[in-house]
């Protein structure tokens, strides 16, 4: 039992690890940008695409390829923010949340349906990481999960010594804490915001990047994940990274472990997302601003 | 004088009048011929993007293409040019009864055909029974669609009473005695998993049944529950037609699941007969089984191997699906009948349909009148269904042996345990 | 006033106007180096629009900016700021959940070949300076009202600028506190720096500034000594009027 236990726990953790990437890149965007970024799951979508034509095309090998996918995310996000949300940035646009909210939702749409016509219905797998499989014992897990889930805590890594030990980080912190001061101290927010944008949507490009050889790509594919990183941004507390980290940890192996345990072997799948929203509702009670949340959001 | 004047009108009077009956003679003609420049539309329904099936819906989309594409280089139906109109249903009830309303009410079509997800199929069989348009029901496998026993209504993919019973009637017959299943829930999945239940239960094989969310994507914990249970289970079966059918199958296969010495695997829903099967579940596909609901090769007639050859001319090798081949026949079971009836009037096309004889590239059509049970109502009994297990990685679904039923198996296996 | 100086930053017909409302109605006006002036005037009167205007926070929709003779009119906040212009506000922007001393170091992130070392040095010299050394591990919302003001001064003068813009700086202050500040700003105008005051409070601005500048209702009604404003009919009538 406590191997059967075991596994499961660390399976969730790698998919945990996926998903606080995934949150940790829609947290930089909420808590700089302040809007909900609808489109986070389709760059997901894209950059596992990108990293399986730069295989298919290019010739990358695998691991290269995530690193081509999250550049190339990047650069897709910077163009969207480039070209539609600029206008959050003047003075003069009023709801500027419900604009946030409706551009971005806009372009998910428009990813999903260009990726269905340009990659096409069928989907994709590109090749694994590392093909075969970790045994121990009774315990088996693909090389390709272990792959994820190293890499995955490289780049949580990486972003936490970017956030905290760069001056380019701890600028993008001033901004989200406050923009009118951080304008006064010479930072041109414009830059940051574009800046921040990329970043998350580099983050969601790379966790796509690393999933495909054991989800499979295909146009929908970032439905699902997008949700679940919602749900996990909110439980962190909406603009800590490290929130969403711990949260998206929590999430992964609170799923897996519900279905490993619920007593009705017949709902235990069904009822497993639910079961994340639940764990959501609960922590909410008894701390509404989630894990790290601020009590209250800084006045511009 | 007075006399002259009106003689000369009642001669103009005659005059014009027989001027007039020669002109309204004259109008249905010249009617008739703008009528017959105006084409004769059809409707097709089917998923083209998601949340819907749009990889398949878009093979079956292009089926209906080459079916268009050879009826009009025919010199299209009753002197007229024939056309589609295709409505992206995209996997939604709501989205389909809003395409049945406007392919009916706007678009004008005379007949429909298509559709791969039985829930939109029931909300459009409404529209259409509303209307009286008939419906050719393609690959979509809810007994409810011709159990409702709309007349305008027809089958001619199988039903799952047809598919189901078959598949539980092959576990039995492969000797399997503890099964699990992984379901899709919804009304397909369910229904599915009902029907292979009724089955298993009177052949006495023990079984759990798991229902899963459609856009899933990661079992893994669920198949890791599937290992670990005692006594072990010998057989996998996934009822999932959606994409995360490959990566179930793959992770099935990389736990050390199944395909293995000890337990089988089985998909249905068609994802293990589509032309990335092999590219997205590898090694993990060989000894996989499912059904094919396309005529197996061996009973391919001249017409089957023509389309299959435009099929893969346009699609890059691809061979087609059963579906694919149930879309290329649906359009043709509908030029027939409008030919047969030699009028696009529904109830003419409804009769033809009922008495035709049709063979098309799945066999010879005939569409049952019995209402009872009542899923047989309109129904193609005679839909072909095989099971097939891979034997080889990257084996072309039409390579694939035939197990089951008996009279169209190539092995003289049921089932094939790897490693034998 | 050294007339024959280029300006150090100077509004030329400055003009906005927020919806139907002309907030500030072609404002000339001029600060030159080692000016320390004072902006008062009713509420209303626009004082604050213009720093807000002189500092890149707002574009004008009328008029130029310079600063040192170059075009300004139009950059943004932070162009200001890293060309010389400093400012505080009405009330405290500060990053509320970072320490006292990471608050000063912020600054230094905007400058392309900082020195961390160096600049935290300066850093702690200008906190040693405004009397908050002692508090640099304090997260900046646990200060007071009046250490946050310090703050904040401080931080402005850690992009060594040329001008200091502080929009009421004696608001809601303690006595104790308001003479520490005039302190404070008379030393660094010793040192060099050039200072526009926007306050309500005459007495403290009386007792710092050599130049008084009056706004009402958008337009510049007088510029001289404290002496001669302080005597201005127009001046009068403008205060009267509230």
């Amino acid at each position: 039992m406590a191997d059967y236990l075991l596994v499961q726990a660390l399976n969730g953790l790698v998919i945990g690890v996926i998903y606080a990437v995934i949150a940790a890149g829609l947290t930089v965007i909420f808590s700089i940008l302040r809007i909900v970024n609808f489109a986070h799951g389709e760059v997901y979508m894209m950059g596992g695409y990108f990293a399986y034509f730069a295989i298919k095309l290019l010739g990358i090998p695998p691991m290269g390829a995530v690193l081509v996918a999250m550049a190339l995310s990047l650069a897709l996000s910077v163009v969207v923010e480039r070209a539609f949300l600029t206008p959050l940035y003047s003075p003069t646009t009023e709801r500027k949340g419900d604009y946030g909210i409706l551009v971005t939702f806009g372009i998910s749409i428009f990813l999903r349906n260009i990726a269905l016509i340009i990659f096409g219905p069928y989907p994709l797998r590109p090749p694994s990481f590392i093909t075969g499989a970790l045994i121990a014992g009774g315990f088996v897990m693909t090389w390709d999960r272990v792959f994820d889930a190293a890499a995955g805590v490289l780049m949580l890594i990486a972003l936490l010594w970017f956030m905290h030990r760069t001056s380019w980080g701890e600028a993008l912190n001033a901004v989200s804490q406050s923009r009118e001061s951080a304008a006064i101290c010479g930072i041109n927010d414009q830059r940051f915001y574009m800046l921040a944008f990329g970043l998350g949507g580099a983050l969601a490009g790379g966790a796509g990047a690393l999933v495909g050889p054991i989800y499979s790509l295909s146009p929908s594919m970032g439905l699902i994940p997008d949700t679940q990183a919602f749900a996990i941004v909110i439980l962190g507390g909406m603009g800590s990274v490290a929130g969403s980290i711990l949260a998206g940890l929590l999430i992964g192996v609170s799923e897996s472990m519900f279905v490993a345990l619920f007593p009705d072997p017949s709902r235990s799948l069904t009822y497993a997302q639910a079961f994340s929203l639940l764990v959501l509702m609960v922590v909410l009670l008894v701390r509404p601003t989630g894990f790290f949340g601020r009590t209250h959001t800084a006045l511009e | 004088m007075r006399q002259d004047s009106s003689k000369s009108r009642s001669v103009l009077r005659r005059r014009d009048v027989l001027a007039t009956a020669g002109a309204a003679a004259t109008l249905p003609m010249i009617g008739n011929r703008a009528r017959a420049a105006d084409p004769i539309v059809l409707g097709w329904v089917g998923p083209l993007s998601p949340p819907g099936g749009y990889a398949e819906g878009t093979n079956m989309k292009y089926a209906a293409e080459i079916a268009l594409d050879e009826i009009n280089a025919q010199g299209g139906l009753l002197g007229r040019p024939v056309q589609i109109v295709y409505a992206d249903t995209r996997g939604m009830p709501a989205e389909g009864r809003t395409a049945a309303e406007r392919l009916v009410t706007q678009n004008k079509a005379v007949a429909v055909f298509g559709e791969f997800h039985s829930p939109v199929a029931l909300a459009e069989i409404e529209v259409f029974h509303k209307y009286g348009i008939p419906f050719m029901a393609c690959d979509v496998w809810s007994d409810q669609i011709t159990a409702k026993g709309y007349p305008e209504v027809f089958r001619n993919a199988p039903s799952v009473s047809l598919i189901d019973v078959t598949i539980g009637q092959w576990i039995a017959a492969a000797g399997f005695k503890r099964v699990a299943i992984i379901a899709e829930k919804n009304d397909v999945g369910l229904a599915a998993r009902t029907l292979v239940a009724k089955e298993l239960t009177a052949a006495k094989i023990a079984f759990d049944a798991v229902d899963a969310d459609p856009n899933l994507t990661d079992f893994t914990a669920q198949i890791l529950r599937f290992k670990s249970a005692s006594p072990a289970y010998d057989f996998l079966l996934t009822i999932y037609s959606e994409a995360g059918a490959y990566p179930m199958v793959r992770q099935a296969h990389d736990l050390g699941f199944a395909p293995t010495p000890a337990c089988g695997i089985y998909n249905s829903g068609g994802q293990a007969v589509n032309p990335t099967f092999w590219e997205n579940v590898g090694e993990a596909g060989k000894y996989l089984a499912t059904e094919n609901v396309g005529l197996p090769k061996s009973a391919w007639n001249d017409k089957t191997k023509a389309f299959v050859a435009a099929y893969k001319k346009r699609h890059a090798g691809d061979d087609p699906s059963g579906a694919v081949m149930e879309s290329y026949d649906g359009a043709w079971l509908l030029f027939d009948a409008i030919k047969t009836a030699g009028s696009t009037d529904s109830k003419a096309i409804i009769s033809a349909l009922e008495k035709t004889s049709y063979v098309g590239v799945r066999g010879k059509y005939a569409f049952s009148t019995e209402h009872e049970p009542a899923w047989h109502y309109h129904q193609f009994l005679g839909a072909p269904l095989t099971i097939l297990q891979y034997t080889e990685v990257k084996q072309p679904q039409s390579d694939a042996p035939i197990v089951w039923p008996r009279e169209f198996a190539t092995v003289p296996y049921v089932y094939k345990k790897p490693g034998t | 006033m050294s007339g024959s100086m280029t300006p150090l930053i100077e509004a030329r017909n400055l003009t906005m106007r927020f919806g139907g409302i002309l907030a500030v109605n072609a404002l000339d006006f001029a600060v030159h180096p080692g000016e320390l002036v004072g902006l008062i005037g009713p509420n209303g009167s626009g004082k604050t629009t213009t720093i807000n205007m002189l500092s890149g926070h707002l574009t004008p929709v009328g008029g130029e900016i310079m600063v040192r003779g170059s075009a300004a009119t139009g950059r943004k906040a932070s162009d200001f700021a890293t060309i010389g212009v400093g400012r505080t506000f009405q009330i405290t922007q500060l990053f509320s959940r970072m320490t006292v001393l990471e608050n000063m170091l912020v600054p230094g992130l905007a400058r392309p070949r900082s020195h961390k070392a160096a600049v935290t040095e300066t850093a702690r010299r200008h906190l040693d300076f405004l009397g908050l050394a002692k508090l640099e591990h304090l997260q900046a919302r646990n200060l007071s009202g009046g250490q946050q003001k310090l703050l904040e001064l401080g931080r402005a003068l850690m992009l060594e600028p040329s001008i200091l813009f502080l929009d009421e700086p004696f608001a809601g202050v303690n006595p104790f506190l308001r003479d520490e500040i005039i302190e404070l700003v008379q030393k660094l105008h010793a040192d060099g720096r050039t200072f526009v005051i926007v306050d309500h409070d005459i007495e403290a601005l009386q007792r710092l500034v050599r130049r008084m500048v009056v706004m009402a209702r958008g337009r510049k009604i007088a510029d001289g000594t404290v002496d001669e404003v302080r005597h201005d009919q127009e001046v009068l009538r403008a205060y009267a009027g509230f």
